[in-house]
């Protein structure tokens, strides 16, 4: 993560630690974080439950974004830590260096939804790719792995929905968002018409897999 | 063909080394102090590149670009500069000129700049050539060199080939894929290949969507193989095949890859993008049947930064869209300020980069349009160096380069020597006694730097 310079920068504006019940923990400077405390157990009930679906194991990660504003939700040793960050302008804020080095390489920005798909179907690690339409609900996806059925995904994707839902409902930053789970990652994008892209891949893309990855959600944001 | 270049620079010092450099080079070069002689050589010779000082009494480099793209509209124009200001380089864009170096320039960097333009004779040929040339003033002005002449298609909808570079590079495709059924191109990183792929597409009238895509450095399988020959038969899908991946496809990958292009249907064209850095290797890491055919012919795909049309245009449309697609439609404008940053940025990414940054930086603005300050931050981010921070000259440094320019020009034309000029000006010679060269003068006439003057 490269902060930045100046009153620009990307700055992280709260932070807190929490135990796995999701009650403060004792490091945290004082404050009340009740509030904090009850809506980041609603959200991770939330997360939980598609992964639970899904079969993919414990949340670890939870990142979710718009411009200027960011929410990040990582497990640690003894529970989790919890940051809000101001000045966020893209996934390049939350990548790791190799992705965004892998991202200048990586062409695939002016794409057709079809062309997503299908460059998704290239993807190494992927086990599903859908797009789902706000007007008409329909999913137009790509399936690369039968081991998790087209039901269960389709489940799973409904749940992602909702939590986006509840991040709206909330106030929190959305439309862009990542969880990181211990057998798979699942990440949504959502527009401005509230079409939604999603995928479920391997819990880790290679870097230049990641690259592809995050550049057809830009090609998706800007259809 | 014999390629020229013609070289103008008013400061014959200067002028005579570029003239020398080049012909070190073994390039065949043109040299004049004057633009009207330059103009009227123009007239006269064909070239293949001009390279001109900007900083030029009477007619300043961009006169001088907008006469001779009168004269002749295509011909690749380089400026070479010291410290132009933002207003100067948005007149220059907009004229076209094909690139601006600053002066000093890096040898090395010049030469290859000017390679893509022309290519130099052999050290055998150009001595001939120039033992000829000694012989008879004619003999090079009889030489037939080599005339752009743009044939395909007009109006490009994706791409942005306003430069005369981008041009250049498109009609060598274009040409190309009328008769081959490989092209390649060696290309910098983060270069705007799929919005060529849809012009590609569209020029031969076939759907620009959807295009496809072979990753060498993926599996071959049957799906992506029975695409293919689908292809052929197909009236829904271009056959224009987009091949990439090469930096990171082993050999014997890339050997499957070719099999199955060797038994591709003949109505498709494969359209290669090698990264450039590819081939400082040794042995180059590509396969040796598509070596084979690289070699007969490639393109080089020309880096942004040497596109400065093309990158106003591409930051125009660039701003709009993420702004849009952000929802914030206010924020699709440059500050005046921005434009200098865009315009001093090397943009080492290319046409990615620059779309990351106009995106990152919209996604930052807290409101529109998008000023310097912003852009500054977002290339600071991303690990950008040398961001170019535009400022203009202060008052007394400008008015003492001007002062150097002015007392050598004296010297050169009058000849004797500078403490007997400093004399014949009055000057207190406390202000100077510590110069041992004009550039070491101060400001002779501080005087000037007040209000009242």
């Amino acid at each position: 993560m490269n902060e930045g310079t100046g009153t620009l920068g990307l700055k992280v504006a709260e932070k807190a630690a929490f135990l796995t019940d999701f009650t403060p923990a004792e490091e945290n400077d004082g404050g009340d974080l009740t509030e904090l405390s009850l809506l980041l157990t609603t959200l991770f009930r939330s997360a939980e439950g598609c992964g639970e679906i899904l079969d993919a194991g414990p949340l670890q990660r939870m990142i979710s974004w718009q411009p200027g504003a960011g929410l990040h939700l990582v497990k640690t040793e003894t529970g989790f830590r919890y940051e809000k960050y101001l000045s966020v302008t893209g996934w390049e804020d939350f990548e790791a260096d190799d992705v965004r080095l892998a991202m200048t390489g990586s062409w695939q920005l002016h794409l057709t939804l079809q062309e997503i798909l299908d460059a998704m179907t290239r993807l190494d690690g992927l086990y599903w790719a859908g797009i789902r339409d706000f007007e008409t609900s329909r999913w137009n996806e790509c399936h690369l792995d039968t081991a998790v059925d087209s039901e269960t995904l389709h489940q799973s994707a409904k749940m992602a929905l909702q939590l986006d839902i509840l991040f709206k409902g909330h106030g929190l930053p959305r439309g862009n968002l990542r969880l990181d789970f211990a057998k798979s990652s699942l990440c949504s994008w959502s527009n401005t018409r509230d079409d939604y892209y999603m995928a479920l891949t391997q819990s880790e893309l290679p870097a230049a897999g990641r690259a592809v990855l995050v550049r057809c959600g830009q090609a998706f944001i800007c259809q | 063909m014999l390629q020229k270049i013609l070289v103008l620079d008013d400061e014959e010092n200067y002028a005579k080394m570029l003239h020398s450099l080049l012909e070190q080079h073994f390039f065949i070069v043109d040299s004049a102090t004057k633009p009207e002689s330059a103009l009227k050589a123009l007239e006269e010779k064909e070239y293949e590149l001009v390279i001109s000082d900007y900083k030029m009494p009477v007619m300043d480099g961009a006169d001088f670009l907008q006469k001779s793209r009168q004269i002749t509209p295509s011909l690749p124009v380089i400026l070479v500069s010291g410290l132009m200001n933002t207003p100067e380089l948005v007149k220059v864009a907009n004229m076209g000129v094909t690139l601006v170096l600053e002066k000093p320039i890096d040898i090395d960097n010049f030469i290859s700049h000017v390679k893509r333009f022309v290519q130099p004779l052999s050290e055998e040929d150009f001595h001939r050539l120039k033992s000829e040339q000694a012989g008879s003033d004619t003999s090079l002005q009889d030489a037939a060199a080599k005339d752009f002449v743009r044939s395909y298609p007009a109006q490009s909808r994706w791409l942005s080939d306003e430069s005369p570079a981008m041009q250049h590079f498109l009609q060598e495709l274009w040409d190309a894929i009328q008769e081959q059924a490989h092209v390649f191109m060696k290309s910098p990183p983060g270069c705007e290949f799929e919005l060529l792929m849809r012009e590609l597409s569209r020029w031969q009238e076939l759907p620009a969507d959807p295009l496809t895509f072979i990753d060498v450095a993926s599996s071959v399988t049957t799906a992506v193989a029975d695409k293919i020959k689908a292809l052929g038969e197909s009236s829904d899908a271009s056959p224009i095949v987009g091949v990439y991946g090469y930096a990171a496809a082993p050999l014997p990958q890339q050997d499957q890859w070719v099999d199955l292009m060797r038994e591709a249907p003949e109505s498709i064209v494969f359209v290669h993008v090698i990264d450039e850095s590819l081939f400082d290797q040794d042995p180059l890491p590509i396969n040796p049947e598509l070596y084979e055919l690289i070699e007969q012919s490639s393109s080089q795909w020309p880096a942004l930064y040497e596109r400065m049309t093309d990158l106003a245009v591409y930051t125009k449309r660039l701003l709009a869209s993420h702004a849009g697609a952000m929802g914030r439609p206010e924020r699709g404008q440059l500050a005046e300020d921005a434009l200098g940053v865009i315009l001093h940025y090397r943009w080492p990414g290319n046409y990615r980069e620059l779309g990351d940054v106009l995106r990152r930086t919209v996604a930052l603005a807290e409101a529109g349009p998008v000023t310097a300050a912003e852009l500054q931050e977002i290339l600071t981010r991303s690990g950008a160096r040398h961001a170019g921070k535009v400022s203009l000259p202060k008052l007394k440094d400008f008015l003492t380069h001007e002062q150097v320019n002015l007392i050598e020009l004296t010297l050169r034309n009058n000849g004797g020597d500078l403490t007997a000029l400093l004399d014949c000006m009055d000057i207190d010679p406390a202000l100077t006694a510590n110069a041992k060269s004009t550039a070491e003068l101060g400001l002779l006439f501080p005087e000037l730097l007040t209000a009242k003057a």
